[in-house]
């Protein structure tokens, strides 16, 4: 009998802060994003896999083949491959294949690059039909980035 | 009682026991009919119209607000409209359809059609309830300002409106009690409480 009314007042009151609550949530804007229709950026530090800088100007990527990526890189997804330079200096990229298989974003290879020539993307609706479809070729889409 | 034979037609023994179960629940809600008595009392009269007819004037005549006859008005209204959701199986008193939920409840059994017309039926329950309070307690077709916004049964579709939203509001807010929660609830608060309005009705009637 003793808690009686205090649980009464007590038990009302704390019903009333519930209702009080649920009715400032349904005044805020809803945070639902509609998405195929509508979709997220990403934010400036998110990793996807990599992908290839190019040069500004001239639209190469800034690739010298020096391999550190690929050395560096725990699970050996990076293979590539360049050719003597026309004008004598440095290698040019020919192949930059990434097998995003067995990657595990620890972004070994981007901070081995002292070139400036790889960096995340900010890709992550990735769906593909087959194995094959994770067999990037970097330079690739590069060139169809750069459209 | 459509729940009684429901649970009778199903025939499994748990499930009888649930509905001696729900059958106590409800005759826990007749402190809403006691709280209906209240108003009687007051009002004198059974007519529903006549009880709106005598909500007229302004804001501080609907009945939920004449402390002048009883002091606990308010506390009337808001008994009647908790036994309106338990009594609808609403919100957070939903055991019945919980245990459905659960795969032993009495809406299992039935699909399409059959399921429809519960709800459709459940929702018509709720829209009577409402609509019962409003006319009851909160002055039915009367406009709180009469200059303002003339009477009408706009104001009936506006109030009935408002409880439906509040009564929706309680949905999404409160989680579901237990049989315990709602019977105790009911049995040790809630009838108490009418009871105790009832008598002080009398009293001020009597002395008023």
């Amino acid at each position: 009998m003793s808690g009686y009314f205090s649980e009464l007042f007590g038990g009302t009151w704390s019903l009333l802060v519930g209702l009080g609550i649920t009715f400032r949530y349904m005044l805020k804007p809803v945070v639902t994003v509609q998405y195929p229709r509508q979709s997220l950026t990403m934010t400036p530090r998110f990793r996807g896999h990599i992908e290839l800088i190019a040069n500004e100007e001239t639209g190469a990527p800034n690739c010298v083949v020096c391999g550190m990526c690929q050395k560096s890189c725990p699970s050996n997804c990076i293979s590539l491959a360049g050719e003597k330079s026309e004008t004598g200096k440095g290698k040019v990229l020919t192949k930059y294949i990434l097998n995003f298989t067995t990657c595990s974003l620890c972004g070994m290879c981007v901070e081995s690059c002292k070139f400036n020539a790889i960096t995340f993307s900010k890709e992550y609706n990735l769906a593909g039909p087959r194995k094959e479809a994770y067999i990037f070729d970097l330079k690739k889409r590069l060139e169809e980035r750069r459209g | 009682m459509g729940l009684l034979f429901e649970g009778f037609k199903l025939g499994i023994a748990s499930l009888w026991a649930h509905k001696l179960r729900t059958g106590l629940t409800l005759l826990g809600h007749i402190m809403g009919v006691i709280t209906v008595i209240t108003l009687v009392m007051v009002t004198h009269t059974m007519n529903l119209s006549e009880i709106v007819v005598q909500q007229n004037g302004n804001l501080f005549d609907w009945y939920i607000f004449r402390w002048g006859s009883n002091p606990l008005m308010l506390i009337s209204f808001l008994i009647f409209f908790i036994c309106s959701l338990a009594e609808t199986n609403r919100a957070p008193f939903d055991l019945g359809e919980a245990e459905s939920e659960l795969i032993a409840g009495y809406h299992t059994e039935y699909s399409g059609m059959g399921f429809g017309v519960f709800f459709m039926g459940e929702y018509a329950n709720m829209v009577i309830g409402a609509s019962l309070a409003t006319v009851l307690f909160l002055g039915g077709w009367q406009s709180p300002y009469e200059a303002l916004i003339p009477d009408g049964w706009w104001w009936f579709l506006a109030k009935v409106y408002f409880l439906i939203f509040c009564v929706m509001w309680i949905r999404w807010t409160y989680p579901r009690t237990t049989i315990w929660g709602l019977l105790n609830l009911s049995w040790k608060y809630l009838i108490p409480i009418s009871l105790f309005n009832l008598l002080l009705t009398g009293a001020m009637l009597t002395l008023f």
